[in-house]
């Protein structure tokens, strides 16, 4: 298929080209580590002796880094720049681009990110049942896409304003507040609870982590609407795509 | 008295080789090789107190390493230079604040988001310029590089030959006796670098500053410098007045004549034809053939018109960076 | 004096750009502010579980958290507009060459020629943190204190300095490095107890990496006062920050200009 051959391509070549730059993946690495990371030693210091709070908060330093994502550099800066004029002539979705940068700068940060990840399993001694990992697989799958398809759409911004960093700062601490890093949702106030497991911030980030843990009980629902919020966002993302390169095409750039 | 003397520098650089291949890339990483690559080797020239001096050469001759060693950016491996009576190097404040580098490869240097007056009144204050000779000299400065409509406009929103104006008054706000310009109209339209040469003509005729000038643009040297620095290599190959140069670099004039009647045939032997357009054409004779040449085509061709020329300093030039001298 | 004025000109003239995107300023105010409110959210959430997080209370943590956020405030305004993108602005694309140039010390020019005054608003946030923090603490700090807290927030801004002309003085061996963005990640971990870190990692982040001296540090002076170690020890760490800081941009300056090394 004509698509997965061009994404393939945007991967390899993105992934080639963040080669050179070893230093700054590490850097990316540990900036999307230490959040979770904080939120380890914070819990356990707040809950001593509990593994599954352990096992929770190690599972989602991995779900941060494979999910992580850059649009508002990769895309928005485009917008600024200009070059996504060249790209909006180019006979492929311009969403490919971006996409496959995503998805490189995922390997990267995953192979430099799970070592660490490993490494911090084996000292804080978090140990898993493997039915949970693979249970909690299909739910990582579209938490990357979740969290993808959402920083998207906020980088889309970048047609109307030039405060994109500012915006996915923005979007980034909804993640952080109701994602499961600053608490794990079981320990969120009462009314709180509710919002997290309805918003879409949790399916991006701490269900996956959730259900390796052995957290969640009956997630299945939580991942029918996770798979709901991902249809949500991307004809979110269409109609804001649309409309941005309306704009773009009138005003010029 | 000089304004810059320079004797015997010379400056070595030494850059990491670095070959082709993911297993060299990580063998650098433990063992690091290094190549010697000598920019400038024993270079020495003066420069009086409000001369305009042209430092030419090819691309890599060591012109902006010899620019960079006589404002001070960089330390040499041997030699000394002195501007103002200070060794460039030290950046004492007192020197700093008579001598401005202006590179056209990047005019503007500071804060790119303030606007061009904000950057001139960062300037006023960190030069330490009076209140009264701020005014004046900003006055002047803005008549003279037309900056009027630009003052409160962003510096990175400014086009290349706005940024050159806007770098050229941030520099000379201040009144250095000494300017170095390293390529001042590189990358600029004809009319933006006709502009930048006119006001530098203006400046210099006006300031009596001591000027240093390299460039690619034969009209930036030929409008401004009377004498020539020629660099090649890191060594000084010419150095003297502008009109000299190809009369001791080309060993050729050359000769236009129109003939009606001429044809190829007429030359063979006497002059190499170069071009011909119509009834004119274009030889190259070796500069002691001149008087003989011109004598044997007088004398065998019906000749309209004839004329003798120099050869222009851009194909001297070219020749010489090619071929050597 | 002359530098005094000179970053009082370079800050007013980025304070008046700034101010005349006025939707800008009010944008970033209403960030900074749901920022400093997610945080300090987090904190409520942690102490709805527990009564002390690694022996400090919520007063105090509320001030840690405060201290925390203005001298973050500190490093957005000033530090990050500044030597962040030092490889790539000023080593390669040779803005440091402009700075050498200038009549004034290339280290202040280099850290003080731009400011991203919106930012400010995060240090006003933090500090109204830290007074409402020290208002609900059981012992009302006295002037002493805050005086010790003033002291030694001064010094945390001046440690954070040096670190960040540390990182970016990387560059002048390899130009490519540009680690001030791991600096920025390691920084987060400031925002809460040194005391929560295992015995090394604290070391690390009190001998190595000052991150100890940064937040920790004032507030244990504030919520907890009469500690002369603790004074002087944050003090000798920031002397020392700032002395490597100005040994290595020195070294790193005369390898850039081809003066030895």
């Amino acid at each position: 298929m004509r698509t997965s051959r061009l994404i393939a391509l945007a991967v390899r070549n993105q992934f080639l080209e963040w080669a050179g730059t070893w230093w700054f993946t590490v850097s990316l690495v540990v900036n999307y580590a230490v959040g979770p990371l904080i939120g380890l030693v914070v819990w356990s210091a707040v809950l001593p002796g509990d593994e599954v709070i352990v096992r929770y908060f190690v599972a989602l330093t991995a779900v941060h880094l494979l999910t992580a994502s850059f649009e508002d550099y990769t895309f928005a800066e485009s917008v600024y720049d200009g070059t996504v004029g060249h790209q909006l002539l180019e006979p492929q979705p311009v969403v490919l681009g971006p996409a496959g940068a995503n998805l490189a700068i995922r390997l990267w940060l995953g192979l430099f990110g799970l070592p660490l990840t490993v490494t911090v399993a084996l000292v804080t001694g978090a140990s898993y049942r493997w039915q949970a990992v693979l249970l909690a697989l299909p739910s990582l799958v579209l938490a990357a896409l979740l969290r993808f398809l959402w920083t998207w759409l906020l980088a889309l911004t970048a047609f109307w304003t030039e405060r994109v960093h500012a915006i996915v700062g923005f979007g980034n601490i909804l993640v952080f507040v109701f994602g499961g890093i600053a608490a794990p949702l079981g320990d969120l106030p009462g009314s709180w609870q509710t919002a997290a497991a309805l918003l879409p911030f949790h399916a991006m980030l701490g269900l996956p982590a959730g259900i390796a843990a052995g957290m969640l009980s009956g997630s299945g629902t939580a991942v029918a609407l996770q798979a709901g919020w991902c249809v949500v966002l991307t004809a979110g993302a269409m109609a804001v795509w649309r409309s941005g390169v309306r704009r773009y095409t009138a005003v010029g750039a | 008295m000089n304004a810059v003397s320079v004797d015997g520098l010379s400056m070595t650089y030494r850059v990491p080789v670095r070959e082709a291949g993911l297993k060299a890339a990580f063998r650098s990483l433990v063992h690091r090789r290094y190549r010697e690559v000598q920019a400038v080797r024993d270079l020495s020239f003066e420069i009086p107190h409000g001369q305009v001096v042209g430092l030419l050469g090819p691309n890599g001759a060591g012109k902006t390493t010899a620019m960079k060693l006589m404002s001070g950016l960089l330390h040499p491996t041997a030699g000394s230079v002195d501007v103002l009576g200070f060794t460039p190097w030290q950046r004492r404040t007192p020197f700093l604040k008579q001598i401005a580098l202006v590179r056209g490869s990047r005019p503007t240097g500071g804060a790119q988001e303030l606007t061009v007056l904000d950057s001139l009144q960062y300037q006023r204050v960190l030069y330490g310029i009076p209140d009264t000779d701020y005014h004046a000299g900003l006055d002047e400065l803005i008549g003279l590089l037309g900056l009027g409509p630009l003052l409160h406009r962003q510096l990175r929103a400014l086009s290349l030959g706005q940024k050159m104006r806007a770098g050229l008054a941030l520099s000379l706000l201040y009144r250095p006796k000494v300017l170095f310009l390293d390529e001042p109209t590189l990358g600029l339209d004809v009319s933006a670098a006709t502009a930048v040469r006119r006001f530098l003509a203006e400046y210099t005729g006006q300031s009596g500053a001591t000027v240093v000038l390299t460039s690619h643009y034969m009209a930036d040297v030929e409008s401004l410098c009377r004498r020539l620095i020629l660099v090649d290599h890191g060594r000084v190959q010419y150095d003297g007045p502008l009109e000299r140069l190809s009369a001791q670099l080309s060993p050729y004039k050359l000769l236009r004549i129109s003939a009606p009647a001429a044809t190829k045939e007429n030359f063979e032997g006497v002059a190499e034809a170069v071009a011909t357009h119509g009834v004119s054409w274009e030889l190259r004779v070796p500069r002691d053939d001149i008087a003989r040449v011109t004598a044997h085509l007088l004398t065998t061709l019906d000749v309209i018109d004839l004329a003798v020329e120099e050869p222009s300093l851009e194909t001297v030039l070219d020749r010489v960076y090619r071929e050597g001298l | 004096m002359k530098l005094l004025k000179l970053f009082a000109t370079s800050f007013s003239l980025s304070l008046r750009q700034a101010l005349t995107f006025r939707a800008n300023l009010v944008f970033d105010a209403v960030l900074s502010g749901v920022a400093l409110a997610s945080t300090i959210a987090t904190v409520l959430i942690i102490f709805s579980r527990t009564g002390r997080l690694a022996g400090w209370t919520q007063p105090e943590v509320l001030v840690l958290i405060g201290t925390f956020e203005l001298l973050s405030g500190v490093k957005t305004t000033f530090v990050d507009p500044n030597l962040a993108g030092f490889p790539t602005r000023g080593v390669r694309q040779g803005q440091l060459d402009h700075h050498l140039l200038q009549p004034a010390p290339s280290m202040f020019l280099v850290s003080f020629a731009t400011a991203a005054p919106l930012a400010g608003v995060q240090i006003l946030l933090g500090f109204a943190v830290v007074l409402a923090g020290a208002g609900t603490s059981a012992h009302h700090p006295g002037a002493g204190a805050f005086g010790a807290w003033a002291l030694l927030v001064l010094a945390a801004t001046l440690t954070t300095w040096a670190v960040g002309i540390l990182f970016a003085s990387l560059a002048f061996w390899a130009p490519r490095l540009d680690l001030h963005s791991l600096f920025g990640s390691v920084w987060q971990l400031a925002r809460y107890p040194a005391d929560l870190y295992a015995r090394p990692l604290r070391r690390l982040f009190t001998y190595v990496l000052p991150l100890a001296v940064i937040a920790s540090a004032p507030t244990r002076a504030l919520a907890r006062p009469g500690s002369p170690a603790l004074l002087l020890g944050a003090l000798a760490t920031t002397a020392a920050a700032v002395l490597a800081a100005t040994v290595v941009w020195r070294a790193g300056l005369r390898r850039y200009t081809g003066a030895g090394g």
